[in-house]
Formats: structure tokens, C-alpha cells, sequence
């Protein structure tokens, strides 16, 4: 997928020269520059680049990033996502956001998009609260965090997106950490290079609202997961996770959807069918 | 006949085979050189239960169902009470029932209609093999005057039936039941048979149609009745001109992939009903928003919520209007017949590629589902194509730059001078985020005014004048336009001058063109709404005045030519 033909790239020149609105120190901000890093290590050409994404403090990153891009409504990243791959199936595809994005108001999306396994990869920016609107609790917040709006913890297990890709259909599944550079960068690499429907969930702290994710640098463990092929095994290596562990947990070959459309015929030959 | 149509209905229960005769019938009056329009009701049941087709034709195009029923053919009873309202019968009326299992029903009897009894089952008896329906088949064809050979042909067209010797005793059945009843006076003595190229059509299909025509590359749709039809007439052949269907998993999705198809480079569309479209609406304003190309077609059905799915209303006009928040100008068209449905459609995707914009098309139930032998419609020139950057273009690319016709060339991915992100919040012209007040103004100015500039030729009207002084002028718009049309014809046959101003362009409304043909007449407005809301847009945006007169009826019965007609007179007194 590396093309030696492009010009040299660097990091610096897929970002964009709009100041990104994070607060200093957010997760986000090192998913933004492994992105470029993965650009420019896959030497893809900006024009041929489409980044898609919701509404969120993630969600704002196409605007960050130089190439084309399309910033639309909260929850429905993938299905625009999806549309722009039938049509230009030359595209490479990424959609971004937060969790929020994609496993609450989004989450009919995300299994769908995982059973099509389209040619596509998807980055989830999980800091395990609504950053944008100001501290709500998330699908992948703990039960018992306590907010103004679930003053009581929102007493609700949290949602394992890992588990529910693989029950869908994705064909590659991976967990990184925003406070993981190299891992990262890598990992995004590996799944753009992926043919089929690729996650990338990040841990990405939220300075401002869950300001004890700062922890997860001490916490989390950098790419100790091992890849697999085999979904049994995938299966209890996500279940058994701590949720701590990073790298590829899912990696397979499978049916990519990919419309079929073939030329051949006119309008006009569907005309004649209304003949009397 | 007077006005020399023939309508005539068959119901009966599920599997009873009362659909198959309608479309053999419309074949068979196609094949003998006529025009015809077939509407069709069924009850909620999935499978098995009653149905009813009325098909009206006549020696020139018809594109309504006439207001009462000249032959009636009853294959039973069953159910009969659930639909009797829709198939409106009197003294006039012929009907014929089978009677070995069933007796005629009081509300029948009481219409005064003329009732002819036939024992089918004896009949099937006779002629090993055969179905009730082939003898229906052979009764109607004779009572109406078609030929035999007229009938056989349409059932060969109809079946594509491969075993021969069913179609043998399906042709000894209608044969038999052709001669059954005697005295079969011809209605279509002294018709001029034509010798135009005719379609056979309905009016989904000629949405679909118009969309190819239009050069539609992506459909994304999540099914729901009345217009899934669209779709699955779409799906096998747009596949074949290098198009995509994508099977959405809601209409939340379907929509965001057509903006994504759109924003890829592709005139994309969904098709959908009212509910769908609730579920659309936030991202029909992204399209706004985004300025990316949409189209939206809406067959509307009985509402609010559920509603009547199998049936047909014009009452999603107030939400294809005013259903997005914020501020999001936008372009809402309706096609008067089945085949207005076919150029409005194919007009509507050149106006959501020119223009950038969200485009809604407003059908409905009984536009989409009934089908019609009509003339051929031709393929129009619109000259409407999006404006995109071109490849190699040197100078920095605003995306959302305000130009002259406020539509910005659209960069189409790929295209290396063109890098931007297309956006929902609101934006500079470059497309960068922003809240600022001047910012808002100058993106809500370009939005609006390109709306408002933009020229929209003859298309946005259909008119019909007396060619005298009228004093009164009707206006309508959608599938409604069929019965007003005849009825404001009959009142020129009567010499009574009557305008008609049919809206193909709800939004944005052409409020100085109208009050023009309005002035110094009686304005009456008619539509299939309970609370009169075209009325009230009309009103409300100053394109009628305060004395106009609404007739406005729920559906899902069509408003019928005769009480138009009535309404008007009524009010030129
Ligand atoms: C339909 C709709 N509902 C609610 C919102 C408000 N809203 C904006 S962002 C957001 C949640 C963002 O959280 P997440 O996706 O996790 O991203 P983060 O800001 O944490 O990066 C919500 C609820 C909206 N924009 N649209
Ligand atoms: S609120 Fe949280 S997620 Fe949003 S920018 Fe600030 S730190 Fe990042």
C-alpha cells in the first residue's frame, strides 16, 4: 500500500493550520499528530484521503488535518463514511469521533458498519465521557462515576466495543493509547493497510473532565496484545482484558462488501421496458 | 360515457387474484390502443387479505380514477365493508358477484345499482383446471368490449407462463366466461384507438426512471411502504449503469450516505415515507448546512406517526417546508402525474446538483402506486449540472466563496487543489468553523439567496386557462391536480371560466408569479389535507389573499371530481 512513487511527506504537512479548540494536554492531540505520523508513513497522497467525522471534541479533527474531509451530525459518522466508499472506492476512507459518537447515539452504525466490513477504518477517540458537552457520562464510563448528570453513577455496565466488533463482523480490532506514540502511529498504519472494516479504539484521557485518566500513561500497557486470526481466541483475549492491554486483539480475512456496479447498459434500455 | 371513461373494480379476498385481473385489464386496454390508470387498496394484512383495484381508461390520457364505479366485479365478499367507502357505486353502476358462495350484501343492494349474479364454482366445474378469476376475467373483457385476442396477449405479457397447459385452461376459462352473459353491450363503440408510443407505468417506477434519467449514481434506502417500490425498481438497474444501492440500516444512515455518495462526487438520493423522513431531518439540514446535493423523495402516506401505511395523504407538506431547524433554505417540488413524475424527478436531481442543495420531492401514495398507460415521456434537456473546481486551478480554494449566483465551486475529491472539509457548524468561506455574527450572516445570505436567484424557467407551474375572463382561479398541487384538472375542464365544457394553477415548486414558493394569475379572481385552494396547510402556506407567505376559499379533504379518499367541481360552482355564485 506504501507508495514509493509519492513525494516525501512529512507529519507536518497533513496537518492543517487551523489551531485545534482542545484543552491543552488532551488525548486528542496525539491521536491528531499519530494520524499524520501514519499519513506520511503510508505516503497517501491528500487528495485521496477522506476523514469523516461527528460531533465531539474528536469529531473536530478533519478540520485539523489536510485533505478532504466532512464534519457532519453527532452519531453518524460511519453511514456518511460509507456512502462516500461505494462511490469512490478510491478512496481511503477514516472516520473519527468519540465514544459518544460512536457507541451511543452512533452505536446502530458501528455493528452495521462492522457487518458490512467495508474497506474503511475507524478511530475511536475514547476518553469515557462527553467532553464536548461538558462532563456527561459516556457508554464506556465506569457505573459508578458520579456527574451532575448521573449523580449517582449512571449504574449501567460499560460497553465493550472491542467484543461488540468482533459479534459483527469487523475484520480487524485493535485497542491503542493516545499516550503511546510509536504504538499508535502503528497501529493506524496497520489498519489502513487492512482490506475490510478496521477499529481503532484509543484511550485518550480527557484532561478537563476525567482528569484521573492522566493515570492511564502509568496504567495502560503498550502493544503487549498478540494478533490473531482465529475469533474464539480474539473473543476471550478482548473478554479477558483488564481493557488496559493494546495492539491488535482481531486480524482476519473476510467477505469486504463492495458494491457491484458494472456498465453496460443505458437509460434507455430500461425505457423500452415501459413499451406497450 | 360522457365524458368517455370507463371505470371498473374487482375486489375480493387475498390469493382471490384481483390484482392480476387489474393488470391484465390495463395491459388489454393498452394492447386495443387506449389509455388507462390503475389505483389499488389493500387492507393492513401482509398477505391474504382483500384487495381492490379501480381502473379507469378511456381513447385519451387518464390520470385519476372517475368518481364512480360503471362495473363491479365482486370475486367475493369478504372484507368488503373494510374498503366499500373507496369503491363509490350507484344507480348507474353494474355489478357483478359470485354468488355460489356468498349473498349480495345490504349496503350493496341499497346502492341501486344493477347486480348480476354468476354461480362461478358451477362454472369452474365445467372446465378442469381453471380459477374463478380466468371466467371474471372473460365476463369483464366482454361486458367492457375488448377483444379476446386483446385479453389473451396481456395474460401471455402478464404470466410469462411457462406451463402450457394451465395457460390452455386459463384461455378455455375466459373464453367460457366472455360468452357467459349474453347481452355485453360494448363501451367502446366509437373509441379512436392511438397510435402514440405508450408507456405502462407506475408512478414509482417513473420516479425511478426520472432518477436515472437524472443520473442518480447512489441510492442508500431502508424499506418502508409506499416507497420501497422506487428502490427495488432501482436496484437491478442502477447497478447496471455503473450506479450503487446501499441498504442502509436505518434512514439516519440512508441519509448521511447519500451526503457522503454527494460529497464523493455522485448524484445520490433516497426515497422514503413520512416516518423516514422524521428520521432524516437532522441530516437533511446537514445537507443544507454543507451545501452538499441531495435529493429526498418523499411518497407520503396516511399520518401523523404510522399513520395509514397503505394509503395516501398530502400531509407531509408542512414538514418538507418547515420540518429542519435553524434557518435551512431549500428546494421542495412535487410532480403532478405519473408522468410529470418522471421529468420533476429528473429536473429534481439537476436542481439538488446546480444548486448544492437539499432537494425534497413530495409524491404520494396514490401517484406511487398506481400505474397508467400513458404517452411516452421524452427525455428533457434541463442543463443543470453541479459546478465543480476545476482540476490544476491555482488560486486557494474557498469552499463556501460567495459568488455572483451564490453556488461556490464544489472541489470533488481527488482533485488536489482542492483540500477542504465540508462542515455542519457554521463557517467562513473557507469552511473553518465559526461562531462570529458576521460569519453566520454572510454563509445564511449565500445560502438563502442562492435559493432565491436561482431560475427555475416554466417548470415551477403547470397553468390551464379558459381562454376567456375567469373569475375564478384554482390552485393545487400534487396528485390532487388529476381531479381538479378534470373538473375545471368539465366547467369549460359547461362555459363556465375557471383557472388552474397546478405548483410543481412548493419552495421556494413563487409568491409574485401567483398573486399575478390571481388577481381579481376568486382563489379556491385544494388539497388532501384535514387542516388545510397549502392553504395556509399560500396565505401566510402573502400569495393569495384573505378571501381565498380552501377546499381541503383528509385522506385517504380522493377528492372527487364531482365535489370540485360543485365547490367551485358554489362559490362563484
Ligand atoms: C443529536 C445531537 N444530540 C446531542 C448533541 C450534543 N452533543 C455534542 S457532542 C456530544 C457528545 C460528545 O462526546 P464524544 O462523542 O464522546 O466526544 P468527546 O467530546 O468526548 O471527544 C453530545 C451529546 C448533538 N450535537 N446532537
Ligand atoms: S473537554 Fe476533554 S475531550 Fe474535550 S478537548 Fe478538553 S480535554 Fe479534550
Amino acid at each position: 500500500m506504501r507508495d514509493m512513487t509519492q513525494e516525501t511527506l512529512t507529519a507536518k504537512d497533513y496537518l492543517s493550520d487551523i489551531r485545534p479548540i482542545w484543552c491543552p494536554g488532551c488525548g486528542h492531540f496525539f491521536i491528531l499528530r499519530a494520524l499524520a505520523q501514519a499519513f506520511a508513513w503510508l505516503k497517501l497522497p491528500k487528495e485521496q484521503i477522506g476523514l469523516i467525522s461527528g460531533i465531539g471534541c474528536s469529531s473536530r479533527i478533519p478540520a485539523y488535518i489536510n485533505a478532504y474531509g466532512f464534519h457532519g451530525v453527532h452519531g453518524r459518522a460511519l453511514a456518511l463514511g460509507t456512502g462516500l466508499k461505494a462511490v469512490r472506492p478510491d478512496m481511503h476512507v477514516i472516520v473519527a469521533g468519540g465514544d459518544g459518537d460512536g457507541y451511543s447515539i452512533g452505536g446502530n452504525h458501528f455493528i452495521h458498519a462492522c457487518r458490512r466490513n467495508m474497506d474503511m477504518t475507524y478511530i475511536v477517540m475514547d476518553n469515557e465521557v462527553y467532553g464536548m458537552t461538558k462532563g456527561q457520562p459516556s457508554p464506556t464510563t465506569e457505573p459508578d462515576w458520579e456527574s451532575k448528570f448521573a449523580p449517582h453513577g449512571t449504574g449501567i455496565r460499560t460497553f465493550n466495543p472491542l467484543g461488540v466488533a468482533l459479534a459483527s463482523g469487523a475484520s480487524f480490532i485493535a485497542r491503542g493509547f493516545a499516550g503511546d506514540p510509536n504504538g499508535l502511529t502503528k497501529l493506524i498504519v496497520e489498519a489502513i493497510e487492512h482490506k475490510g472494516f478496521s477499529l481503532v479504539e484509543i484511550k485518550s484521557p480527557c484532561v478537563t473532565f476525567r482528569p484521573e485518566e492522566k493515570e492511564w500513561s502509568k496504567t495502560m500497557r503498550k502493544m503487549n496484545v498478540v494478533p490473531t486470526d482465529d475469533v474464539v481466541e480474539a473473543a476471550r483475549k478482548i473478554h479477558s482484558s483488564d481493557g488496559l492491554d493494546t495492539g491488535i486483539f482481531y486480524q482476519a480475512t473476510l467477505p469486504v462488501f463492495e458494491p457491484h456496479s458494472t456498465k453496460g447498459k443505458t437509460v434507455l434500455d430500461f425505457e423500452k421496458e415501459f413499451e406497450v | 360515457m360522457k365524458d368517455r371513461i370507463i371505470t371498473v373494480s374487482v375486489s375480493g379476498s387475498g390469493g382471490s387474484g384481483a390484482v392480476t385481473i387489474g393488470l391484465i385489464l390495463l395491459k388489454s386496454i393498452a394492447n386495443a390502443g387506449f389509455y388507462g390508470y390503475m389505483s389499488r387498496s389493500s387492507g393492513p394484512q401482509i398477505r391474504g387479505g382483500e384487495s381492490s383495484v379501480i381502473v379507469s381508461f378511456s381513447d385519451h390520457p387518464v390520470e385519476r380514477n372517475a368518481d364512480c364505479i360503471d362495473l363491479y366485479f365482486a370475486l367475493d365478499w369478504r372484507g368488503f365493508e373494510r374498503f366499500s367507502d373507496e369503491i363509490p357505486l350507484n344507480s348507474d353502476s353494474c355489478v357483478i358477484f359470485d354468488s355460489s358462495h356468498d349473498t349480495l350484501p345490504d349496503m350493496v343492494a341499497k346502492t341501486g345499482a344493477k347486480i348480476i349474479e354468476v354461480d362461478l364454482k358451477e362454472q369452474v366445474k365445467q372446465i378442469k383446471g381453471s380459477l374463478p378469476n380466468s371466467f371474471a376475467m372473460g365476463i369483464l373483457a366482454a361486458q367492457i368490449g375488448l377483444s379476446l385476442e386483446s385479453i389473451f396477449k396481456a395474460l401471455q405479457q402478464t404470466l410469462h407462463q411457462k406451463d402450457e397447459a394451465f395457460m390452455e385452461d386459463t384461455f378455455r376459462a375466459i373464453e367460457a366466461g366472455y360468452t357467459l352473459l349474453r347481452e355485453s353491450p360494448s363501451l367502446l363503440s366509437n373509441w379512436q384507438p392511438s397510435s402514440q408510443p405508450r408507456w405502462n407505468i407506475s408512478g414509482n417506477e417513473a420516479c425511478g426512471l426520472g432518477a436515472l434519467r437524472g443520473g442518480i449514481q447512489l441510492v442508500a434506502a431502508y424499506p418502508i411502504t409506499p416507497a420501497s417500490d422506487i428502490v427495488e425498481y432501482l436496484a437491478p438497474r442502477l447497478e447496471k449503469v455503473g450506479g450503487t444501492v446501499l441498504i442502509a440500516e436505518d434512514e439516519l444512515a440512508a441519509m448521511n450516505m447519500v451526503i457522503g455518495g454527494s460529497f464523493g462526487g455522485k448524484a445520490s438520493m433516497t426515497a422514503t415515507s413520512g416516518p423516514g423522513i422524521s428520521l432524516m431531518t437532522e441530516a437533511m439540514g446537514l445537507a443544507v448546512a454543507s451545501e452538499t446535493p441531495a435529493l429526498v423523495v418523499n411518497v407520503m402516506r396516511g399520518g401523523p406517526s404510522t399513520g395509514i401505511p397503505t394509503k395516501s395523504e398530502q400531509t407531509d407538506l408542512n414538514q418538507a417546508l418547515f420540518g429542519m431547524h435553524g434557518e435551512a433554505p431549500h428546494v421542495v417540488v412535487a410532480p403532478l402525474s405519473i408522468a410529470d413524475t418522471v421529468s420533476v424527478t429528473q429536473w429534481a436531481v439537476g436542481l439538488a446538483e446546480a444548486m448544492q442543495i437539499l432537494v425534497i420531492l413530495l409524491s404520494d401514495q396514490r401517484l406511487g402506486q398506481s400505474r397508467a398507460i400513458i404517452d411516452a415521456v421524452p427525455a428533457k434537456v434541463y442543463g443543470l449540472q453541479r459546478k465543480v473546481l476545476a482540476e490544476g486551478s491555482a488560486e486557494p480554494y474557498e469552499r463556501y466563496a460567495v459568488t455572483e449566483d451564490s453556488i461556490s465551486p464544489m472541489a470533488i475529491p481527488g482533485n488536489r487543489q482542492g483540500l477542504y472539509t465540508a462542515d455542519g457548524l457554521e463557517h467562513t468561506a473557507t469552511g473553518k468553523p465559526s461562531s462570529m455574527a458576521s460569519d453566520h450572516l454572510q454563509q445564511l445570505r449565500k445560502r438563502e439567496s442562492k435559493v432565491a436567484q436561482f431560475d427555475y424557467k416554466n417548470e415551477w407551474a403547470e397553468i390551464l386557462t379558459s381562454g376567456k375572463r375567469s373569475r375564478a382561479i384554482v390552485l393545487t398541487w400534487g396528485s390532487t391536480f388529476g381531479s381538479v384538472k378534470e373538473a375545471v375542464m368539465e366547467l369549460h365544457r359547461e362555459g363556465i371560466a375557471v383557472d388552474l394553477l397546478a405548483i410543481r415548486l412548493l419552495m421556494p414558493l413563487r409568491v409574485d408569479a401567483i398573486k399575478k394569475l390571481c388577481e381579481d379572481k376568486q382563489v379556491i385552494v385544494v388539497e388532501q389535507s384535514y387542516s388545510g396547510q397549502f392553504y395556509h402556506y399560500c396565505l401566510g407567505r402573502g400569495a393569495i389573499g384573505a378571501s381565498s376559499l380552501s377546499l381541503a379533504e383528509a385522506g385517504p379518499l380522493m377528492l372527487k371530481k364531482s365535489d370540485i367541481k360543485h365547490f367551485i360552482k358554489e362559490a362563484l355564485i
